[in-house]
């Protein structure tokens, strides 16, 4: 019914029509351009949620790239003016080495991007000269730090069994024809840059097997079942594959040496790689230093590197993701430390082992202790294993690692990245650690402020400066040629 | 080279010389080009300005160095891949 009276329906719909609002105000300009008369509002629920959540991790991406990159700008500044300094045409470059590996359960490929990202901006600005021992495998570095020191006693004249000739090494005949032509490396201490704990431990166990072992390869090692070995490779102790002597006594008589003679003969038909140890762990206080070790083993730089896998760790791997930037300052800070190259002994803390037992206690300082086979048990490992500031560096990044690293495996070989670190007094006493000194600390942070400037001395391009000639100079009316023209006068 | 007479080899050598020669002044007007261009730029005095002159000494003997050690590391490469009859690396 279309009668007003009725309360039903049609009036009191009536004042709540609303007529069509009118299109809002737009400029008759754009409109006869054909612009679209937009209307601002918020977006909706949906897109808001979408947006607020990719903006923030957008911003948060951002903002710690950019901090990353101030961070590692302030450590380049700080060390760029080593750049500069001029070098005599007969000496080379100060050279570091660098030692690198795959971290536990992965390719080498995340930690070459580690140093390259990280690290080399630091060495590149100070224009460093750099070598790097890669390793791809558990042992690779360990086998390569032991094979350099043995290069190296082998060059200073110790005694070696193994014939010389046949196998010619690149770099050494370069280095020969570098000392006839009278070319010595700078005159600054060169050092050692480790990346991650891996590498840390096996870097440890390098340099002992290269200073304590023996030069040449052990013949028990090579032949396939001698007796002692049966009880050095049992699979299940933690201790390393071992020489003969120590290790009998050591070792719980557990395993049945019927399934420990399998790995050797394995390896008897193909040689592992890396080869084993020339000497264990155990053998280190018995074993004779070389007569060239050095007072002072090159300084070396442990940096950290934390790599972790696995989906769940996704959170974890987010947020590290996110603070690139405090990472990229630490790592900055130990490598400048390094490049300035000042260094101090590594600490040597013995509260802890005096918290167990005591007559193995005297242990790590005896350079050669008589009752080697009681001490060097497994028990005398653990306790040795806070002596040292060396042995708990970058303990921390080993909860990272992924379990596949821990897994048994089936070859022998020695597994350096689970053993504890042992450290000999020998070696340990030699050890230097970079150590940023606290006045470049200061000046790092006011280069960071931006109120200090860096040491480096600006360059002045004298192509970019304008080019002064007559033309140039007329307007003040002094050319040479109106001298000369009066001088003809 | 042993297979050459005397004449042959004094060719040879006169022959050397001069390619040695030329090669010495083709660097030599390289960098005295490669330094002017780079330092001087006032050209309303004939002698250097003291900035200049400080350029050019500096530059010369930034260039003679970086070819000294440039030659010196292809020497070290030279002799390394005679003495080992090292594949060039």
């Amino acid at each position: 019914m279309s009668t007003p009276a009725s309360p039903g329906n049609g009036v009191p719909e009536a004042p709540q029509y609303q007529p069509p609002k009118a299109p809002p105000k737009q400029n008759p300009a754009f409109r006869m351009l054909g612009m679209p008369n937009f209307r601002f509002k918020l977006p909706s629920r949906n897109w808001l949620i979408f947006l607020s959540v990719t903006g923030s991790f957008a911003a948060a991406i951002t903002y710690d790239r950019r901090q990353k990159k101030a961070a590692q700008k302030k450590w380049c500044d700080l060390v760029s003016h080593i750049a500069q300094h001029p070098l005599p045409v007969n000496q080379m470059p100060r050279k570091l080495t660098i030692f690198l590996s795959a971290p536990p359960g992965d390719g080498i490929r995340p930690s070459r991007e580690y140093f390259k990202e990280y690290i080399k901006p630091v060495l590149v600005a100070a224009a460093m000269d750099y070598d790097v021992i890669e390793g791809r495998k558990e042992g690779d570095v360990r086998y390569g730090t032991a094979e350099q020191i043995r290069r190296l006693r082998r060059k200073k004249g110790e005694q070696t069994e193994k014939p010389d000739l046949g196998e010619i090494d690149p770099e050494q005949l370069v280095e020969n024809i570098r000392e006839q032509l009278k070319i010595r490396p700078e005159p600054v201490i060169r050092g050692d840059l480790i990346i991650g704990r891996h590498t840390w431990k096996e870097y440890l166990r390098g340099l002992h097997e290269g200073w304590l072992g023996p030069l040449d390869e052990p013949q028990s090692r090579r032949e396939p079942t001698p007796p002692s070995e049966d009880a050095s490779h049992s699979t299940s102790t933690d201790l390393p594959p071992n020489d003969a002597s120590t290790s009998t006594t050591t070792d719980p008589p557990l395993e049945s040496p019927a399934e420990n003679k399998i790995p050797p003969k394995e390896a008897e038909t193909k040689p592992p790689s890396p080869p084993y140890a020339y000497i264990s762990t155990s053998a280190y206080s018995t074993s004779p230093a070389s007569p060239n070790l050095p007072i002072h083993l090159e300084p070396s730089a442990p940096i950290p590197h934390r790599h972790i896998l696995g989906f769940f760790n996704t959170p974890i791997r987010i947020y590290r993701f996110l603070t690139q930037r405090h990472l990229a300052d630490s790592v900055g800070r130990d490598t400048a430390a390094l490049v300035l190259g000042l260094h101090r002994p590594y600490h040597q803390d013995s509260s802890f082992a005096s918290s167990s037992t005591g007559e193995i206690d005297a242990l790590p300082v005896t350079t050669s202790s008589p009752e080697t086979d009681g001490t060097t048990s497994p028990a005398a490992t653990v306790q040795t294993a806070q002596t040292w500031e060396q042995q708990s560096l970058l303990q921390e990044e080993e909860a990272d690692w992924h379990k596949s690293a821990k897994k048994p495996r089936k070859d022998d070989l020695e597994r350096v990245w689970l053993d504890d670190v042992v450290i000999d007094p020998r070696i340990g006493q030699r050890m230097r650690r970079f150590e940023l000194p606290p006045e470049e600390e200061e000046r790092a942070k006011r280069i960071g402020q931006g109120s200090e400037r860096s040491r480096a001395v600006e360059v002045m391009d004298l192509r970019s400066e304008p080019v002064i000639t007559d033309e140039s100079q007329a307007s003040s009316g002094k050319t040479w040629w109106a001298f000369w023209e009066k001088g003809k006068d | 080279m042993d297979s050459l007479n005397p004449a042959e080899q004094r060719e040879l050598s006169s022959r050397m010389e001069k390619k040695q020669m030329k090669e010495f002044m083709t660097m030599y007007s390289k960098l005295v080009q490669r330094c002017f261009d780079d330092c001087v730029n006032d050209f309303t005095t004939k002698s250097l300005i003291s900035r200049e002159e400080g350029c050019v000494m500096r530059c010369v003997d930034k260039y003679l160095k970086g070819s000294e050690r440039l030659g010196s590391r292809f020497q070290e490469q030279n002799a390394a891949m005679q003495a080992g009859q090292l594949p060039g690396r």
